[in-house]
């Protein structure tokens, strides 16, 4: 079995799984070009023009992705990225502002914001913020879906017959082709493949070191 | 650190001035907002190289109001001009709301209530003290609402026949205009933004030069002009 990148593994199905954007800005006009300018197939995106709004949509529905502007009417862009950091703690945040100063930035970067982008700002700039951090997300969803599958074969090992080890043994989330998931029998080579990928996920901050060691057992004891 | 009376006078007479410089960030936050949508659209427009009408009347919107607020910021710094001249009021009342909208605990937090003049009417006076006074009513009346929640502002403009005057008045429900602040000049630096007890000097002064009258109730200002 291959180990596949993010988007070799979500291009494998038509369905990609979607990434939920809200974009919390009270300048209507900035608000629906940016909307424009970020859609994607694989994108559902949110507009709110102001901050009790965006604290609403992320009470009513999780979020991915929240770019929001620090000055808006109702609760500002600090109250709001509080807020969503409270109900979905890996939410990404992106801020934009005109009101500008270095110690706002800090403070974003220290509340967890994932970028802060100062207006007037171009589309391209923004599009790349946005697409690292949807490239994160996207890691972030395939590494839950990882470990999930990981503590489910640790229980499906204790608990089923050696004989129902060779039915399929899916390690990736369900949109992708079973086929790609039928646990064969580990080569050196395989594992070895695995393991360069567990150690890309840890240098990316996206495993603790106890999850990559507990893998890597798990791995070992695979083959 | 004590002032000679003809700096206290200097300071004084450029009290508009220092405000505006308060409130130079806000002013650039509220430039950056039609710059960013011209920026964008064009980004978009460049990319797909066609134009709509749409297009075109969100670009001609946003342009007119960075003109609006770039036209607010110069009528600020035209402070030279001692000359008195005709003033229309609904003009100078929604350029100074414009203008105080730099104030963005002013421009977001604040539900303002605007009744206007229901024709036009003018004023003789110097620009820019006329311009002093209505920003000096929205100043106090910004500063008093600052601790309050919610916060309501209303301006309401009438004419009245006996005598015939326009009068222009400022409420709000925050702490009351006739309340002297019970603090040092040290604690005030800190827990408020305008020079309160400065603003109502000024007001009272300049109201008393240029003819009109100043009326100030706990909760509302009222300006009176001779019409």
């Amino acid at each position: 079995m291959r180990p596949y990148s993010v988007q070799q593994a979500y291009s494998m199905t038509d369905e990609r799984p979607s990434i939920s954007i809200l974009i919390a800005e009270d300048e209507k006009a900035t608000g629906d070009l940016l909307a424009n300018s970020l859609a994607r197939a694989d994108r559902q995106i949110k507009i709110v023009y102001n901050g009790l709004e965006a604290i609403t949509a992320l009470q009513s529905q999780p979020h991915d992705l929240l770019i929001t502007d620090l000055m808006m009417p109702g609760a500002d862009g600090m109250e709001v990225m509080k807020k969503a950091k409270e109900l979905h703690p890996e939410i990404m945040i992106i801020i934009m502002t005109g009101y500008a100063s270095l110690d706002t930035a800090i403070e974003a970067i220290h509340r967890g914001a994932y970028d802060y982008i100062r207006k007037p700002f171009r589309l391209d700039e923004l599009e790349v913020s946005v697409q690292n951090a949807c490239e994160r997300i996207l890691l972030l969803k395939e590494n839950q879906a990882l470990l999930k599958r990981i503590e489910e074969l640790d229980s499906l090992r204790q608990t089923e017959r050696p004989a129902q080890l060779s039915q399929p043994i899916f390690l990736y989330p369900s949109d992708i082709p079973p086929s790609a998931y039928y646990a064969q029998p580990q080569t050196g080579n395989d594992s070895l493949t695995h393991l360069e990928r567990l150690s890309n996920l840890y240098e990316k901050g996206l495993i603790s070191l106890d999850e990559f060691n507990l893998m890597k057992q798990k791995l070992f004891a695979q083959i | 650190m004590n002032l000679t009376n003809e700096e206290c006078q200097y300071l004084f007479d450029n009290l508009p001035a220092q405000l505006t410089a308060m409130l130079l960030k806000g002013l650039v936050h509220n430039l950056n907002g039609p710059l960013q949508v011209v920026s964008m659209q064009t980004e978009l427009i460049d990319k797909i190289k066609s134009i709509n009408q749409q297009q075109i009347d969100n670009l001609q919107a946003n342009i007119t109001r960075l003109e609006k607020q770039i036209q607010c910021m110069a009528n600020h710094a035209d402070t030279n001009n001692t000359q008195a001249q005709p003033i229309i009021l609904n003009d100078l009342i929604e350029q100074e709301l414009t203008f105080w909208n730099a104030d963005l605990f002013f421009k977001h937090k604040v539900t303002k209530t605007i009744n206007m003049f229901q024709k036009q009417v003018f004023t003789i006076a110097q620009e820019a003290t006329a311009r002093g006074i209505i920003g000096s009513c929205i100043a106090l009346s910004i500063e008093n609402l600052r601790h309050k929640t919610p916060c309501n502002f209303e301006i309401t403009c009438s004419i009245t026949d006996n005598p015939a005057a326009y009068s222009i008045t400022f409420n709000q429900n925050g702490s009351p205009f006739t309340e002297e602040q019970k603090m040092d000049s040290a604690q005030q630096a800190f827990e408020t933004v305008y020079p309160t007890s400065l603003l109502k000097k000024y007001l009272s002064v300049k109201t008393g030069k240029t003819g009109w009258t100043l009326c100030m109730d706990p909760q509302k200002l009222s300006i009176i002009i001779p019409a």
